[in-house]
C-alpha cells in the first residue's frame, strides 16, 4: 500500500515537473496574461524612465500590426492601431495621477479557433488611484503565434449591457 | 465516598489523564466518528451552498448607493428565479464572463416594454415610474423611447448623482441573470 501511494504521488510530481518544463498554450497564455496585467499596472509614485520603460515592456507583448478597439469609461471608443502608437498610449496612461490598477478575471480560453490563433475572453478592473468606481469591461484578446511565441494581435471590448443613448 | 476516591481525587498523577481526556470531549465530542461525520456534512453544505446557491460578493464603486455602499457583502440568489420570472425592483446579479465579478443593478423595465428617461424620470409605457430607491436627476434624459424585445431588460444603479455617461446602465438579455440580490 504504501509503495502505491508512493508512485502515485510520483506520478503526480512528475506530470506537474512536465508541465512547469514543457508549458501547454493555455499555460503560456495565462502566463502572458498575469505579466501583462502587472505591466500595465503603475504606481503612483514610478518614476519618468521606469515609466518608458513599462511602456516598452508593455508594446512587447503585441504584435507590431495590433489593433485595439476599447470602450473606455462614457462610452468613448478608443483606437490604437500598431506598436508605436501603443506605446505612446501606454506611456499617457502609466503618468496618469494617482496611479493604474488593472486585474483580470473569470478567463475564458478558446484555444480551437485555429491552428496558430487563440482567442480569450475575460472580465478586465481598472482602478486609478483615489477613484472608488473602477472600470469593469468583458475584454476579448485574439492571440497569434510569431516565431514559437504568442503575442496578442487584437482586443476589443464587449458589451455586456447594451447602452442607451 | 470511599477511601480510594479521595485517593484518586487528590492524585495530581490520576487527574492527567481526565483533563486530557476533557478536552478530548471538547475538541471532538463523546464520538469522534460521528463528530467528524457531522463536520463533513456541514462542511458539504456549507461549500454547494455558498459555491452554488448564495454566492458571496462584495460591492465595488458607488452605482447602487445608497442603497448598496461601497465595500458591502451581500448574497446572490441564484434560485430566486428558477419558478419565477425576474420582477420590476429586483436588484440583480449580471454576469460578465464568469461568476467572480457581476454588476449588481435593478430591474427598471421588463421584456416587451417601452422605456425612456426624461429630465431624470423614467417613463414606462409612457408612464412615469414612482422609484422610492432614488432621487432622480434631471441631467439623465435619453435621446428617444426604446422598445423592449423579449428577454430583455432595462438595468440600471440606483446612484443616479453620477453622470448618465459615467454610469454602466442598459439593455441585458436574460441569461446574463445571475439571481437576485438576497438582502
Amino acid at each position: 500500500m504504501p509503495i502505491v501511494l508512493a508512485l502515485a504521488l510520483l506520478g503526480i510530481a512528475g506530470c506537474r515537473v512536465f508541465q512547469i518544463l514543457f508549458p501547454g498554450d493555455e499555460a503560456k497564455i495565462l502566463k502572458l496574461l498575469d505579466e501583462l496585467n502587472q505591466a500595465v499596472s503603475a504606481k503612483a509614485s514610478t518614476k519618468p524612465l521606469s515609466q518608458m520603460r513599462n511602456a516598452a515592456h508593455l508594446a512587447g507583448f503585441f504584435t507590431t500590426d495590433v489593433e485595439i478597439r476599447a470602450k473606455g469609461p462614457g462610452g468613448g471608443v478608443q483606437r490604437i492601431s500598431g506598436r508605436t502608437q501603443l506605446q505612446q498610449v501606454a506611456l499617457t496612461a502609466q503618468s496618469m495621477s494617482g496611479g493604474l490598477n488593472l486585474r483580470f478575471e473569470d478567463i475564458v480560453l478558446d484555444l480551437g479557433s485555429e491552428e496558430y490563433a487563440v482567442t480569450c475572453r475575460l472580465t478586465a478592473i481598472a482602478t486609478r488611484g483615489g477613484d472608488p468606481n473602477p472600470w469593469v469591461q468583458i475584454l476579448q484578446f485574439d492571440f497569434k503565434e510569431v516565431d514559437g511565441d504568442w503575442m496578442i494581435a487584437r482586443v476589443e471590448t464587449v458589451d455586456a449591457v447594451e447602452r442607451i443613448q | 465516598m470511599s477511601g480510594t476516591d479521595q485517593q484518586s481525587a487528590s492524585d495530581p498523577v490520576a487527574a492527567e489523564p481526565r483533563k486530557a481526556a476533557n478536552w478530548r470531549v471538547l475538541l471532538a465530542g463523546r464520538n469522534p466518528r460521528v463528530t467528524l461525520a457531522r463536520a463533513c456534512v456541514l462542511a458539504t453544505i456549507c461549500f454547494v451552498l455558498f459555491k452554488f446557491i448564495l454566492l458571496p460578493a462584495r460591492i465595488t464603486g458607488e452605482s447602487m448607493e445608497p442603497t448598496y455602499r461601497n465595500g458591502g457583502v451581500n448574497l446572490i440568489n441564484r434560485l430566486a428565479y428558477f419558478g419565477s420570472k425576474p420582477q420590476r425592483g429586483d436588484v440583480i446579479g449580471v454576469t460578465l464572463t464568469g461568476r467572480n465579478i457581476q454588476y449588481f443593478k435593478r430591474i427598471i423595465a421588463m421584456p416587451g416594454e417601452t422605456f425612456w428617461i426624461r429630465e431624470g424620470v423614467v417613463y414606462i409605457d409612457g408612464q412615469a415610474l414612482a422609484e422610492t430607491y432614488t432621487t432622480p436627476n434631471v441631467n439623465w434624459t435619453t435621446k428617444e423611447e426604446t422598445s423592449l424585445g423579449p428577454e430583455k431588460y432595462v438595468v440600471i444603479g440606483d446612484n443616479r448623482s453620477m453622470d448618465m455617461a459615467l454610469h454602466e446602465w442598459g439593455i441585458i438579455k436574460r441569461d446574463r441573470i445571475v439571481g437576485k440580490v438576497f438582502f
